[in-house]
């Protein structure tokens, strides 16, 4: 009996044992395909995720734009137990309006945004409260140490991660990355265990910019200081390397801070006055009236003329500043005291047509094509529409419109022997691929190029021989004339300066003729005949009585800044 | 020699230990087995809270980290050293006037 009993076990532990085998061969071999499959699903998971944003350097290395980890509050009012005690604990840690906190809690919704950019102790203080419903958030954002400076030339990136003006516009597709796709596993309880690299996400390129650190800190400084001392409205100063067109600053008063660019009332704010304001230049023109007569042979800096302190075209009188008269003078004095009717001279024995021209060769009426979103040009219409008057006031840089980039880029090409250079400020765009270690080699709009092709030097507008003479002129002007503000013992340098008036449309008045606002500027570059680097200091409205007592002591403090700084060797011993 | 032939002749003694002997064996492995699964359960659950504790502590270093470089570069800004080398009251040089010497030659006596 006993031993039947056991055989009974015995035949039942065989039926257990067949049948869990049975089972797991089903599970783990018939339908095990399937069952792997549902596991997976289970143990991973995907998302897409969007590449790290490049960086943004300044020539030297320093940062100027990078991205960081920025924590935000928000809320799900429909898992909220204890509003009072989440009311109190949001308004209290987070500084905000207890009505407004409330309003949030009482929706019926899963999500309510309730503070971007928490900071790392308030998102402390929350996170240890422990208070079902307040959760912390996470999001990568562009970050900018540098706060205000060179901000119109940078830009900055919106919430929907799309840089807008300046360089994060311009570069959006290069400095975006790639999308890429997230894989994760979950452990035992539906832990998150690990992360899988990304397949295809890459980080942005980085942009290496031409934009020197410290000369843009001492421009912008320079810019904050004359602003207390002049009152002028809005002020620019571009410094490039005139052989190349590197841009080593480009400042612009005032400015934003780009990380908080959501606080900006004024759009106009962000525009970057440098390639996206036109104005008349006034005086500063002249140089570039005088290399075209010269360069045609029609004058040299030697030939003369008769001031009487006005010329008549047509019925229209053009003076002199203070209305003078200057009686017989040579074209390097109508340069150095600054002489209108000397340019009209100049002009009309060059004519219109070939003024026209040279205009059209010195890049008036065209874009540089600087990496910078939005750069504008003025087509100047009315200047061409061929009225004699408005070549003559041309000549002395009244009645035509352009933008200060254009005017540095035709400098540009009068100190360094007739070039004419593209301004840019990308020296070189780094790839993943450079990384790892392939060369180097794209230029600002993307293209493979070799580092020796950068600078994008064109073909000649004038001969090196007008290059030198007007240089000369130029030098005498700060030697001599009303630029002497500029000079710097040890060594030669070559400007000019230019107060010229507002128009009433350009302040859109429908009026014709020129208000009582100024336009100070002065334009100069050193050593005069081995130039290093050109300066453009233009003030809008400033409290002074010409460019003399406001632009060009900014130029004589920046010049000399930068010989100190690069240790530029003097041309002779002061 | 045991030999075990089903399903009728069972040896009488051989059977009686043969049988008691596989019931315990078999009892005691799935107890075994019941044991080693909620061990092997209880070990990766653990490892998954230590590994997710880890990985929890080099995320947050590593955001620590990327805080702290910002921070820095927030900090060493042109702008703010310019800020904190004015807190010196440092003089410029050519604003700081020197002791004349009375004369280029040293006479010994």
């Amino acid at each position: 009996m006993k031993g039947y009993r056991i055989g009974l076990i015995l035949i039942f532990l065989i039926l257990l044992g067949t049948t869990v085998i049975g089972r797991l061969f089903y599970l783990q071999v018939w339908r095990g395909s399937y069952y792997r499959a549902l596991a997976r699903g289970q143990q991973k998971f995907f998302s897409a995720s969007a590449g790290e944003r490049g960086e943004i350097f300044f020539a030297g290395g320093q940062i100027l734009a990078t991205s960081s980890v920025r924590k935000f509050i928000y809320v799900s009012p429909r898992e909220i137990k204890e509003p009072d005690k989440a009311k109190k604990a949001l308004s209290q840690i987070l500084d905000l309006d207890e009505i407004l906190v409330e309003e949030k809690l009482s929706q019926d919704s899963p999500y309510e945004f309730v503070k971007n950019k928490a900071t790392e102790a308030e998102a402390e203080k929350l996170q240890r409260l422990q208070i079902a419903g307040i959760y912390i958030g996470e999001e990568r954002v562009r970050v900018f140490p540098q706060g205000t400076m060179a901000s119109q030339t940078i830009g900055f990136v919106d919430s929907e991660k799309q840089g807008q003006y300046g360089l994060e516009g311009f570069y959006q597709d290069i400095l975006k990355g790639k999308e890429g796709t997230l894989e994760g596993e979950k452990g035992a309880g539906g832990f998150l265990i690990s992360f899988s690299s990304p397949n295809e996400m890459e980080k942005g390129s980085d942009l290496i910019l031409t934009l020197d650190y410290q000369i843009q800190f001492e421009a912008e400084k320079l810019l904050a200081k004359a602003k207390e001392n002049l009152e002028f409205e809005s002020g620019t100063i571009i410094a490039v390397r005139p052989d190349s067109g590197e841009v080593l600053a480009l400042a612009s008063y005032p400015n934003f801070d780009p990380n908080n660019y959501g606080q900006e009332k004024d759009l106009e704010i962000f525009q970057n006055p440098a390639i996206q304001k036109i104005f008349e230049p006034g005086s500063v023109f002249k140089p570039l009236t005088m290399a075209a007569a010269i360069e045609e042979g029609k004058i040299t800096p030697q030939t003369t003329y008769v001031d009487e302190g006005v010329v008549r075209i047509g019925q229209t009188p053009i003076y002199n500043y203070d209305q003078r008269t200057w009686g017989e003078r040579t074209m390097t004095e109508v340069l150095e005291k600054s002489i209108n009717t000397g340019a009209v001279f100049a002009e009309q024995q060059l004519g219109s047509e070939l003024f026209l021209r040279y205009l059209e060769k010195f890049g008036f009426f065209a874009k540089t094509d600087i990496e910078l979103q939005g750069e504008v040009f003025s087509q100047n219409k009315e200047f061409k529409k061929g009225y004699e008057i408005n070549f003559a006031t041309a000549a002395f840089g009244q009645g035509i419109e352009i933008t200060p980039i254009q005017l540095i880029r035709a400098f540009s090409a009068l100190a360094n022997g007739g070039k004419l250079v593209s301004p840019h400020l990308v020296k070189k765009i780094i790839t993943r691929s450079d990384i790892s270690g392939v060369p180097p080699a794209i230029d600002r709009n993307g293209q493979k190029i070799s580092p020796a092709t950068s600078s994008e030097v064109t073909e000649n507008i004038i001969s090196p021989r007008t290059s030198s003479q007007v240089v000369s002129m130029m030098t005498s002007v700060v030697e001599n004339g009303f630029g002497k503000k500029a000079k710097i013992p040890g060594y030669f340098v070559a400007g000019k300066t230019g107060t010229a008036q507002v128009s009433w449309g350009a302040l859109d008045v429908t009026k014709p003729g020129y208000s009582d606002k100024t336009i100070q500027s002065f334009v100069g570059f050193a050593p005069a005949f081995n130039p290093k680097f050109l300066i453009l200091v233009k003030l809008d409205n400033p409290r002074a009585k010409t460019a003399e007592y406001s632009a060009l002591p900014i130029f004589h403090d920046l010049a000399k800044y930068i010989i100190d700084v690069w240790q530029i060797p003097p041309d002779y011993q002061p | 020699m045991n030999t075990l032939t089903f399903p009728l002749s069972f040896p009488r003694i051989s059977l009686k230990i043969s049988a008691g002997m596989i019931l315990s064996v078999g009892l005691a492995a799935i107890v075994l087995m019941i044991f080693a699964w909620l061990w092997q359960n209880n070990q990766v659950v653990a490892q998954t809270y230590q590994f997710q504790h880890l990985q929890n502590r080099s995320t947050n270093l590593k955001k620590e980290n990327e805080r702290l470089e910002i921070n820095g570069l927030k900090e060493n800004t042109l702008f703010n050293l310019e800020k904190q080398v004015q807190s010196l009251n440092l003089e410029k040089v050519e604003m700081v006037s020197f002791i004349q010497s009375p004369g280029t030659t040293v006479v010994t006596r």
